[in-house]
């Protein structure tokens, strides 16, 4: 039998500089979060200063106007409507990149070919989107411009379409690869071939990650400007007698445009313009969002997680 | 129990409606943006009418095109096109700036009937519209003077010359980030005495017009012997410093010149302007020679040449689609009328002198191609 | 029971052979995963309609050997079987079989519950749907939790999420989503080791009911759970494999399971029922 311990109240006591690192790390991050917190902060506080007397004078009329010579009347409908065009054909193709990671996740042998390939489209997702601009200029533009009409609203969807999909191929192949092995396995013990535990278990177990994914992607997708530039978003278009169709092989502008030629204006009070297409971009971005989350969180409810 | 129990395909309908929903809330949107802007185009048409002189007896034009180019040029352009399709909607026009050079490769290439320049198309430039059988007609479209600026708290420096400029910015003032430092220069040939102050250097990239010109008239011309400096006796450069801060943006350049006190940069006249008045920038007085009179930069100086750092604009236009394209004919009858040309002063450019503007009225209106301006 | 799955006709040569209630011949049995040589050599015979147990310290191969009977080893890419396993004289590793259709005769309970996030009642038709079933799912919803013994506990939420459920229920409602698809084996693979022993009893009493409709293998740690449900029991051990050092499964010895408890044929088998070694 060993002694009987005695047990004080100091014996218990916290004794000073125990954690002293923990200490000093917790500062730092915490001063981390905060300075990201301050520089989001910051900027759009100024963004928003900037923008305060469009938005609250005429924020309608700048939505609802086409980029003009004349400041009073100078709005972004037209960037809106090329972004929001630009946005639907990148979800139009996200089947394809949900495709692919199924096929490299469920279907692909593991061999020296598909670990390439995994590899490579890990590493286009960190290519710098100017490169995709001049893919989408030689792809999309000059190659393709039976369908898409040239330098149009298509050829800068499917450019940075492209741009998204190695985003949506990770991410999705993320999401399936955390699907649990048993939910696999209780599928195939019950006779379910291959596609239909795919279709019926690991799809819908993967869909929230995914989701998650195409936020991110769309997301990028309408924040980028440089591929535009490259495959020619205007500055100034007008429609003439063409029609839906014949439009969306015509010239187009989309937000991060009108942004960076309202900012390159001489007057001072363009310095408004930018500003308030940015905050219009950034509620666009958080509206997509914010309904993809939505319909995240309906999913995921219908999952029971 | 069936009522208790919901049927797994009912969900899978659900969420592709779900999906559907969305693309069409997406369409709907793009389509309620797209009819705003007939609306507006439709609202203004009327007032516009009566501002257009273009011939529309044929009937309502109909037709498509993009113009390109300088981005200095760029707001007259917009300001032309804006009030063009108001007159007429059945024209598809559009325009972008990309700058001069990128215009001059669309151009050139059949790719734009339109393209805008800040400066003359490069002889490379010519021979690859002659390589591609591109005729192309040179319209002289308005003057913009560069303008050498400096912090409003600058109170040290007024007035700068030619060589001046060429002791601070060329490529011989590499590593100077003292104003004293481009004495080093300035006495061998005798030139003035710099105060001994921090030099921060702001200006527009190399893909600009602005640029070109700068290099072209005051770094050139002082190394050419144009500003009396003996160019046997020694080897003048005939580039720009690359140790200055540069940007596409020119209100980029402004907030670098307003954020330092004795900064020194240029950009072009318009935005020059906008920035003095905004009391972001002082616009500093130029004389072509040492000792010679000093110019401050204004409308009056810049259009009859006193002021001696300006360029003139242009805009190069197809001669086969001036020819066929009733659209572009139309669009360019409309730039070079007299209501058109008042864009280049709203823009903030200054007008041509009255002989310039009757030689480009006549060459456009006669159709003649190939180098028409020295 | 009605055979809608394209079915695996009986070789009449084998059907001669004595023991026609022989479910599963398992002869010269050897499983491996890459270079790893992970089960030896086993040949065993499961009888229809009966219990059989299979026991063992761990990694001596008792679940791979399991997971053989329904190809689910198929599901992992480095797997590889050689030796024959009979299904009523049909050779399961034959080229001509499709794995699906054997895993909808030979049904599988797994180790940890592992319910589909669907509601109870999509859970259990799951099965039937996979397999084309027109008719009303309803009946064989009711009747597979009325053989498992959930009926009563669930009947009023069949349309809640499965995840809400307790262990025991889950993994009750797994037996009933696998006999849903009117399998003739249950493969159990150490199904209670997740539960508490109420629950444990459950399940034990459950397994005794329905064999005399199924045939029931099961993997288990637990001796006196083989010992209590079981008709026949079979041993399995690891040896070290002298020259790799890596673990290989073989079959020690395969009896009734009287006899394996009270009575073993080999010291090692004595050795660890008796609890002194495993």
């Amino acid at each position: 039998m060993h002694e009987r311990q005695t047990v004080s109240l100091d014996t218990l006591r916290a004794r000073r500089g125990d954690d002293a690192a923990g200490h000093v790390f917790f500062v730092l991050i915490t001063s981390a979060v905060g300075l990201a917190f301050f520089m989001v902060g910051a900027v759009g506080v100024d963004v928003v200063v900037e923008a305060w007397d469009i938005l609250t004078e005429r924020l309608w009329d700048f939505l609802g106007s086409p980029s003009s010579a004349d400041e009073a009347k100078s709005g972004v409908s037209q960037g809106i409507r090329g972004s929001i065009l630009i946005a639907a054909i990148v979800i139009l193709t996200f089947p394809v990149g949900i495709g692919a990671a199924v096929y490299l996740e469920e279907y692909a042998d593991d061999t020296w070919l598909s670990r390439l390939i995994q590899v490579t489209v890990r590493n286009l997702a960190g290519v710098p989107s100017i490169v995709y601009g001049l893919l989408g200029l030689a792809v999309f533009v000059k190659g393709l411009d039976g369908l898409t009409g040239g330098r149009s609203v298509i050829a800068a969807g499917l450019a940075v379409a492209v741009l998204v999909l190695p985003v949506i191929i990770i991410t999705a192949g993320e999401a399936l690869r955390a699907v649990p092995t048993p939910l696999r396995e209780g599928a195939y013990g019950l006779g379910a071939t291959q596609w239909e535990v795919i279709r019926t278990q690991v799809l819908p177990a993967a869909l929230p990650g995914i989701l998650t994914g195409t936020v991110l992607g769309i997301a990028r997708a309408l924040g980028e400007a440089a591929p535009l530039l490259v495959i020619g978003a205007v500055g100034f278009y007008t429609t003439g007698n063409q029609d839906f169709f014949e439009q969306l092989r015509g010239a187009f502008t989309a937000l991060p445009m009108n942004i960076a030629n309202y900012a390159r204006l001489p007057a001072e009070t363009w310095r408004g313009h930018a500003a308030a297409a940015s905050v219009v971009l950034l509620i666009l971005v958080f509206l997509i969002n914010l309904v993809a989350i939505v319909v995240r969180a309906r999913i995921s409810k219908r999952l029971g997680r | 129990m069936q009522e208790l129990l919901p049927p797994s395909r009912s969900d899978r309908l659900r969420s592709v409606g779900l999906v559907i929903a969305l693309l069409g809330l997406f369409a709907l949107i793009s389509g309620l943006v797209d009819r705003d802007d007939k609306v507006t185009v439709a609202a203004q048409q009327q007032s516009a009418a009566s501002m257009n002189d273009v011939d529309r007896s044929t009937g309502p034009i109909e037709g498509e095109f993009l113009v390109s180019g300088s981005s200095t040029v760029y707001p007259i352009v917009l300001e032309q096109a804006e009030v063009f399709s108001q007159a007429n909607p059945g024209v598809a026009i559009s325009v972008e700036g990309p700058g001069s050079g990128d215009g001059a490769q669309k151009f050139c290439d059949g790719e734009v009937p339109i393209a805008n320049a800040s400066r003359l198309y490069k002889a490379e430039e010519i021979e690859i519209c002659d390589a591609n059988g591109i005729e192309y007609i040179e319209l002289r479209r308005g003057i913009d003077g560069i303008t050498v600026i400096t912090s409003p708290a600058n109170d040290l420096v007024d007035c700068v010359s030619f060589n001046d400029l060429y002791a601070l910015i060329s490529e011989e003032a590499s590593g100077f980030d003292r104003w004293a430092n481009a004495n080093a220069l300035t006495s061998v040939w005798g030139g003035r005495e710099f105060p001994d102050v921090a030099l921060d250097v702001y200006g527009p990239g190399e893909e600009s017009g602005t640029f070109d010109s700068f290099a072209e008239i005051v770094i050139e011309g002082v190394a050419k012997g144009k500003t009396g400096l003996d160019t046997d006796a020694r080897d003048f450069v005939t580039s720009i410093r690359p140790d200055y801060t540069s940007s596409p943006d020119d209100n980029v350049i402004l907030q670098g010149i307003g954020a330092s006190d004795y900064s020194i940069g240029w950009v072009g006249f318009a935005f020059a302007k906008e920035a003095e008045a905004a009391g972001a920038a002082k616009l500093l007085q130029v004389a072509k020679q040492d000792g010679g009179a000093c110019v401050s930069p204004t409308e009056e100086t810049i259009a009859s040449a006193a002021f001696p750092i300006a360029r003139y604009l242009y805009t190069y236009i197809n001669a086969d689609a001036a020819a066929n394209d009733s659209a572009v004919i139309a669009f360019v009858d409309y730039m070079m009328s007299e209501e058109g040309l008042q864009a280049v002063s709203s823009a903030g450019y200054i007008d041509l002198a009255e002989p310039d503007q009757r030689r480009a009225q006549s060459i456009w209106a006669n159709r003649v191609t190939g180098p028409a301006w020295e | 029971m009605t055979m809608t799955q394209p079915a695996m006709t009986t070789d009449p040569a084998t059907d001669a052979v004595p023991g026609a209630n022989d479910v599963f011949t398992v002869d010269g049995l050897n499983v491996f995963y890459g270079d790893h040589h992970a089960v030896s050599e086993v040949d065993l015979t499961i009888k229809e309609r009966e219990i059989t147990a299979f026991i063992g310290p761990s990694g001596c191969g008792k679940s791979t050997v399991l997971r053989c009977f329904n190809r689910m080893n198929d599901l992992i890419d480095i797997a590889r079987v050689e030796g024959t396993v009979r299904y009523h004289g049909v050779d399961l590793y034959d080229e001509a079989v499709d794995p699906v259709a054997v895993r909808r005769r030979i049904g599988m309970v797994f180790q940890k519950p592992n319910p589909f996030p669907k509601s109870i009642y999509d859970n259990v038709a799951y099965g039937p749907r996979v397999g084309g079933h027109k008719g009303n799912l309803d009946e064989i919803v009711e009747r597979s939790l009325r053989d498992a013994g959930l009926w009563d506990e669930v009947k009023d939420r069949l349309g809640e999420s499965a995840l809400g459920m307790s262990g025991g229920q889950q993994q009750r409602l797994c037996i009933a989503r696998a006999i849903a698809v009117n399998p003739d084996v249950l493969l159990m693979d150490e199904p209670c080791s997740a539960l508490d022993p109420i629950a444990t009893g459950v399940i034990e009493e459950l397994m005794k009911e329905i064999k005399s409709e199924y045939t029931i293998i099961i993997v288990t740690h637990n001796m006196q759970q083989a010992a209590r449900v079981s008709d026949r029991t079979a041993f399995f051990t690891a040896e070290i494999d002298e020259h790799s050092g890596q673990r290989r499964g073989k079959l020690v010895e395969f009896d009734d399971t009287g006899s394996i408890f009270s009575n073993p044929g080999d010291e090692r088998t004595e050795a660890y029922v008796t609890g002194r070694f495993g």
